[in-house]
């Protein structure tokens, strides 16, 4: 077993990596159900993000660009998404699969359409590297978490923001007594059906950005089908098994960041656990995980119920 | 002149939607077809060959629809009895792996080989919609959830096998081993793919229909999906029922896997379902979870996978097509379904 400093560095900084795209759209699961919408599409709307942000990529040069074209390609996603299981309260698992089927069709689509020449691609370092001056410098942390993508700060912040807004803030409160009790809600003046739509809408904003990074910073703006391979059904997991805290999101995502990692460290590490184990161990981590919460858990009472004022709930 | 009198046979509210929903996506099919440039009088008739042309082209059309009404079949005993399992994916995947344990442990048996293939299939997938179902007893884990996560689950461990323990000795591809003659399913019609399977299939079809129908265990299981203090008041076990409808709906789950190994690939192979899991589960809620119902739906899902192989390859038109005709008419019906809820309300407002 080797652990010294610079293995210990890049096997944390690799984790880091791993989950920002996961966590950004679990954040965005966070919201969305604790408005009361469980938007199991969020599968397909990374898919929507990463194929938006290569084709954003293809067009512009500009890979900045290619994130933000790639988070509008999620909220647009999520909005079609939004305007059937919000407004117009189709059940919300099973448009959410039809979604995801359909969204690897259209992103497929729409990689064989609008990504046929490979020509040489921009660099990304704008967007896969940023150096925090100062704090890069700390031994080990430094090299793990302040050597990283931008987007991996925003994710941060955006945690803290969502932390900060759902606890402190009356558009937190709302948020919340949404999902709690829609009925209550609306007797309360509450807009239920307005929370929920752009609560949904901000989902796909964060995981289009998902999964634009899932393109652009870890896959060096190549587009590949059907590339986020259950992320989006691994971010729901984890909105759940931290509880719908945001600041818990980030540190769950983390930790299952880690053990994909050991996918490409663990080998260096000593670990003979073949890699398609490793990289079953965040289900199975996010399975027991859900199984120990068993009934504790405080989910949101409304969570997956369409709201129609006057009908019995 | 009068007109002569017409008979009018009352189609159901439900069905009149679904129809519509496969209308408006096959009309969306069409009009991506146009935008791809290619003329339709060119493409339909290419569509239609495909699917129904000749003999090759139907027997493809049912081996496309085979895994997909098993998973459909399996996926609607337990949500008819009041368990939401989305885990057809994962049972699939286990079942597969199931289909080759009777080779690896006893050898190139002969004949035997078939039906020991088939039970195991079923077992295995059995098993793996059990853990959900006992998870759920014993900790009340909601199934929605640990189903969904043991999908993935069951991608990684066959990925596992046919990349270590099932991979024969010297091999490069993530594949077991063929099965021998023995362990494989009879084709039905010289020169095409029609295997044993797809009649297989159908006549489970048709005996999930007569056991939801027509049994007292049919008759349970529906009172327990629709009101579980109900059957408890009966002084019925519910957490029997939960645990009998789970595991007879994994091990449907699981044939449509052993199938597509015993009648298709003849081998374990990674990445063989690309998403079959979740089309069944499609075809079940289209279908109303109905088993009748689930046979036409996914005999649909079928033709439009024949058909776009021969788009794909004829006219160059990308396969993903199918996917989108797929997935579009259940968006559309559980649109149309949830509006419908409304009963004439106004969409964006939910006052009445």
């Amino acid at each position: 077993m080797e652990f010294d400093a610079i293995t210990v560095a890049l096997f944390l900084a690799a984790g880091v990596r791993l989950a920002v795209p996961v966590v950004l759209a679990a954040l965005g699961e966070t919201l969305s159900e604790r408005a009361g919408v469980f938007t199991i599409g969020l599968e397909g709307i990374m898919l929507f993000g990463a194929v938006a942000s290569a084709v954003g990529l293809a067009r512009t040069g500009s890979p900045v660009g290619a994130l933000a074209i790639g988070a509008a390609g999620g909220l647009v996603a999520a909005m079609v998404l939004a305007l059937g299981t919000v407004l117009a309260r189709a059940n919300q698992i099973v448009m959410g699969i039809g979604f995801n089927l359909a969204a690897l069709g259209v992103s497929s689509l729409i990689r064989q359409l609008a990504l046929v020449d490979g020509g040489p691609l921009p660099s990304l370092r704008p967007v896969t590297r940023m150096e925090i001056p100062g704090l890069a410098d700390i031994p080990v942390l430094g090299r793990a978490f302040f050597l990283q993508s931008p987007v991996f700060y925003l994710t941060v912040l955006v945690a803290v923001l969502f932390w900060w807004l759902l606890r402190f803030t009356r558009i937190g409160l709302v948020l919340r007594a949404t999902g709690e009790s829609a009925a209550a809600a609306d007797s309360a003046g509450v807009p239920v059906l307005q929370v929920r739509f752009w609560a949904a809408a901000v989902t796909g904003l964060m995981a289009g950005l998902g999964g634009a990074y899932l393109c652009i910073v870890a896959s060096g703006g190549t587009f590949v089908d059907n590339m986020t391979a259950g992320r989006g059904y691994l971010a729901i997991a984890i909105a759940i098994f931290a509880r719908w805290r945001p600041l818990g999101v980030l540190l769950v995502g983390f930790v299952l960041g880690l053990m994909e990692a050991l996918q490409f460290q663990g080998q260096y590490f000593g670990l003979g656990i073949p890699t398609p184990l490793l990289m079953a161990a965040p289900f199975v981590v996010a399975l027991i995980a859900w199984v120990v919460m068993g009934r504790a858990g405080t989910a949101p009472g409304d969570l997956g119920k369409p709201f129609l004022r006057g009908s019995a709930q | 002149m009068a007109a002569a009198p017409v008979t009018r046979i009352a189609i159901p509210p439900a069905v009149k939607i679904t129809l519509g929903a496969f209308a408006g996506s096959l009309l969306l099919g069409l009009a991506i077809i146009a935008l791809l440039g290619v003329s339709l009088s060119r493409a339909l008739p290419v569509a239609l060959d495909g699917a129904f042309g000749d003999a090759r082209a139907l027997a493809d059309t049912l081996v496309f629809m085979t895994p997909r009404l098993l998973v459909a079949l399996g996926a609607l005993v337990a949500i008819r009895g009041g368990m939401f399992n989305l885990g057809g994916e994962g049972q699939l995947q286990m079942g597969a792996i199931g289909a080759m344990l009777p080779f690896l442990a006893f050898g190139d048996i002969g004949p035997a080989l078939m039906p020991l293939a088939i039970l195991s299939g079923a077992l295995c997938g059995a098993i793996w919609a059990l853990v959900p179902a006992l998870l759920k007893l014993w900790r009340g884990a909601d199934e929605i959830i640990s189903t969904l996560l043991m999908n993935f689950i069951a991608i990684y461990v066959l990925k596992y096998l046919v990349q270590g323990p099932m991979r024969p000795e010297g091999s490069n591809f993530n594949m077991s081993a063929q099965l021998p003659d023995g362990g494989i399913l009879p084709v039905l019609l010289p020169g095409t793919r029609l295997h044993l399977g797809v009649v297989l299939a159908l006549a489970i079809a048709v005996a999930t229909w007569f056991v939801l129908r027509h049994t007292a265990f049919g008759l349970r299981l529906r009172a327990s999906g629709q009101s579980p203090r109900f059957v408890r008041l009966q002084g019925q076990p519910a957490g029997r029922m939960i645990l009998s409808s789970m595991a007879i709906s994994g091990a449907i789950g699981g044939l449509a896997g052993a199938f597509e190994v015993m009648g298709v690939q003849y081998r374990l192979i990674d990445g063989f379902s690309s998403g079959l899991g979740f089309e069944g589960l499609a075809v079940a809620f289209l279908a109303g979870l109905d088993p009748l119902g689930s046979v036409l739906v996914s005999l649909y899902f079928g033709a439009i996978n024949s058909a776009a192989l021969a788009l794909q390859s004829t006219l160059s038109i990308p396969a993903a097509l199918a996917e989108i005709l797929s997935g579009l008419p259940i968006v559309i019906l559980a649109v149309v379904s949830g509006i419908y809820l409304l009963k004439g309300r106004p969409v964006w407002n939910s006052t009445q």
